[in-house]
C-alpha cells in the first residue's frame, strides 16, 4: 500500500499559501523532505498527520483520511518541529501518556514508553522532568513519543534541529534502524547534509510546491556551488573560529556575541572540523544550526527565480 | 532489542485500535490533573478561594449577625468564582493551543471532543473543590452549625460547586475562542458580564451563573430554575468549546 498519496493538494492560511496543488505519492522507505524555511514542509507534514484539513484536493495516508479518521492516525507517528512538550512531566510519564492516547492499552503503555525511550538512548534520563532537558534530549523524547505506539509511518518534522553533532549521528543511526525494520520514514530538514546522512531519496519542496524528487546527489552538486553557513552557538566562539579559520574550505567567519557563523564550500569537512575543534577544546556547545539563506538561494536558482505563493513556517 | 517494528520498538505495544472517547477523556483528565498538581496554579487558586475567609474573620470579630456573615461569605465566594476556574482551566487549554503542544493530541487516535471534556473532567472538580474549601472554611469561622444550619451550608456549598463547574465550562469555551488571552477574557466575562447580568432584575439574569448559584443556595427565588440555569450554561459552553476544537487547525 502507498503510504501517502496527495492529489492536487492545497492548503491556505487565509491568504497565505502553505501547500499549492501538490500531486505526489510516498511509496515507502526513508524519504527526506527538503526545502528552506517557509517552503511548506511543515504544512505538508501536518496534513499527513491529520492536524490540518486540505483547503483543496485530497490526501490519503495509509489508505484513509488522516484528519477525519482516528484509526489512520493510530498508524502515524508525528513529531512536530517545535520543542514544546509537557515540561512538568518526566520523560517516562510524557511518553507513557502519549502512547496511551495513541491507542496503546493503558496497562501496556508504561512498558511501551520505556522501550521507546531506551531505543532513543534515554534510559538514564527517563525519570527526569522534561523541563531540564537539552534540545537533543527533547528531540529524543519527542521521537520516543512518536515511536511508542509502533506506527507504520513516521512523519518527523526537523528532528535534528538544534541537536549537537554527536546526538545527531546517534539519532540518524536510530532512524536508519527503524527504516531497516520496514517503517516508512519521512524526515524534513532545510539542511541537505542532515538528509544526506539518512537517505538518498529526497523530495524537494519550495514555495508550497514539490519541485523535484529522486536522488540526492544531483541536488547536492548544485548546492555545493553555493557557500553553506553553519552557526555555532557556544561559550567560546572565538576559539572555535580560530580553530577553523585556516581551513581552505572556510570562506568567511562572522562573529556574534555568543556564536560564530562559518561560511564554507565543503560542509562535510567543515562539520568534521568544527566537531573536532569543539571536542578537543572542551567547548560547551549550545546549538549548531544551519541558517537556510543559502539553501533558499539555491532553490531560487533551481526554480529559475519563478515565484510561487507565500510561505509558512 | 528488536521487535516487529524495528530495533528498539516495543514488541506488541500497538493496541487494538484508537482510543474510545471515554478512555481518551479519562486519560486526558488524569494528565491535566497531574500537570495542575505540579504547577503553581492549583495553589494560587486555593489561596484565592480562601481570601473571603479573611473578610469573614473580620466581620465575626466585629460581632456581625452570623446569618449576614454567611450570606456575605457566599457573595464573596462568588467574587472568586471568575478567577479560580480561569487560572486552573484557562491555561490548561489555552497553553496547549498557544504553545502548540496540541499537535501531540491532534495527531493521536482520539476524538477531539475528548480534549475539552477530558480537561474539564480533570480540572472542573478541582476548581469546585477549591471554591467549596474556601466557603466551608468561612462557614466554620462564622460559627459552623451554631451560626448556619448544616443543611443550609451544604446547599450553599453545592451551589458554589455547581457554579464552579459551570464557570469552568465557560472558561473552556473562551480558551478555545481566544487562547492568547484566555484567562483575562474569562475573568472579564465572568466578572463584568455574567455577574452584573445575574444581579439585574430582568429575565436575562436566568443566563447568569451568579443568578443560578444564588438561587440554588437559597438566596434566590427558585432553586430549580437556578439549577437549570447552571446546567444550561454548562451544556452550552461545553458544546461551544467542543465545536470550536473540532474545527480547529
Amino acid at each position: 500500500m502507498t503510504a501517502v498519496r496527495a492529489e492536487r493538494l492545497s492548503k491556505w492560511y487565509g491568504h497565505v499559501l502553505g501547500v499549492s496543488d501538490v500531486t505526489w505519492t510516498l511509496p515507502g522507505g526513508v524519504v527526506g523532505l527538503l526545502g528552506p524555511n517557509g517552503a511548506g514542509k511543515s504544512t505538508l507534514m501536518k496534513l499527513m498527520a491529520g492536524l490540518l484539513r486540505p483547503s483543496r484536493g485530497a490526501i490519503e495516508v495509509l489508505g484513509g483520511d488522516p484528519f477525519a479518521d482516528p484509526w489512520v492516525r493510530r498508524r502515524i507517528g508525528y513529531s512536530p518541529e517545535h520543542e514544546s512538550t509537557y515540561d512538568e512531566l518526566t520523560a517516562r510519564e510524557l511518553v507513557t501518556a502519549l502512547a496511551h492516547l495513541a491507542g496503546v492499552p493503558r496497562a501496556q503503555a508504561p512498558a511501551a514508553a520505556v522501550r521507546a525511550l531506551e531505543a532513543m538512548g534515554m534510559s538514564e534520563a527517563m525519570d527526569r522532568k522534561v523541563r531540564g532537558f537539552s534540545k537533543g534530549m527533547r528531540q529524543r523524547t519527542k521521537l520516543a513519543a512518536t515511536l511508542a505506539h509502533d506506527p507504520d509511518l513516521l512523519v518527523l518534522d526537523e528532528p535534528l534541529t538544534g541537536v549537537d553533532p554527536v546526538a545527531r549521528i546517534d539519532i540518524i543511526e536510530r532512524l536508519k534502524g527503524l527504516a531497516a525494520a520496514g517503517k516508512t520514514v519521512l524526515v524534513s530538514s532545510h539542511v541537505l547534509y542532515e538528509i544526506e546522512a539518512l537517505t538518498e531519496d529526497i523530495v524537494v519542496i519550495y514555495r508550497g510546491q514539490v519541485l523535484a524528487e529522486g536522488n540526492i546527489y544531483e541536488i547536492r552538486r548544485l548546492i555545493d556551488r553555493h557557500p553553506h553557513r553553519i552557526r555555532v552557538e557556544c561559550d567560546r566562539p572565538r576559539e572555535v573560529a580560530a580553530a577553523v579559520a585556516g581551513a581552505d574550505h572556510v570562506a568567511r567567519l562572522v562573529m556574534e556575541r555568543r556564536a560564530v557563523i562559518v561560511e564554507t564550500r565543503d560542509p562535510d569537512r567543515c562539520y568534521d572540523d568544527l566537531a573536532a575543534a569543539i571536542v578537543e577544546r572542551g567547548v560547551e556547545l549550545r546549538a549548531m544550526t544551519s541558517p537556510d539563506n543559502n539553501l533558499g538561494a539555491v532553490f531560487e536558482y533551481l526554480t529559475g527565480g519563478r515565484g510561487g505563493g507565500g510561505g509558512e513556517a | 532489542m528488536s521487535g516487529p517494528g524495528g530495533p528498539g520498538l516495543p514488541v506488541g505495544a500497538r493496541g487494538p485500535g484508537g482510543l474510545s472517547g471515554l478512555a481518551a477523556t479519562r486519560a486526558l483528565a488524569a494528565l491535566a490533573l497531574v500537570r495542575a498538581a505540579r504547577g503553581k496554579a492549583l495553589w494560587i487558586a486555593l489561596a484565592l478561594a480562601l481570601l473571603p475567609v479573611i473578610v469573614v474573620s473580620v466581620r465575626v470579630g466585629l460581632d456581625h449577625d452570623r446569618a449576614d456573615v454567611w450570606r456575605a461569605a457566599f457573595e464573596l465566594s462568588l467574587l472568586t468564582l471568575p478567577i479560580v476556574p480561569a487560572i486552573l482551566i484557562g491555561p490548561s487549554l489555552a497553553d496547549e493551543l498557544e504553545d502548540r503542544t496540541s499537535a501531540y493530541l491532534w495527531s493521536r487516535a482520539l476524538p477531539r471532543w475528548s480534549i475539552v471534556v477530558g480537561k474539564l473532567v480533570g480540572l472542573a472538580p478541582v476548581a469546585a473543590v477549591c471554591l467549596t474549601v474556601g466557603l466551608a472554611t468561612s462557614w466554620l469561622v462564622a460559627g459552623g452549625p451554631g451560626a448556619v444550619a448544616v443543611a443550609d451550608a451544604w446547599r450553599g456549598l453545592g451551589a458554589l460547586a455547581a457554579a464552579g463547574v459551570a464557570a469552568s465550562a465557560v472558561v473552556a469555551a473562551i480558551a478555545t475562542l481566544v487562547p492568547r488571552h484566555a484567562v483575562a477574557t474569562a475573568v472579564v466575562w465572568l466578572l463584568f458580564v455574567d455577574a452584573p447580568v445575574g444581579a439585574l432584575p430582568i429575565a436575562l439574569q436566568h443566563g447568569s451563573i451568579g443568578f443560578g448559584a444564588r438561587a440554588v443556595a437559597g438566596f434566590g427565588p427558585d432553586a430549580v430554575t437556578g439549577a437549570l440555569t447552571l446546567v444550561a450554561v454548562t451544556a452550552l459552553a461545553v458544546a461551544l468549546a467542543v465545536r470550536r476544537i473540532a474545527r480547529m487547525e
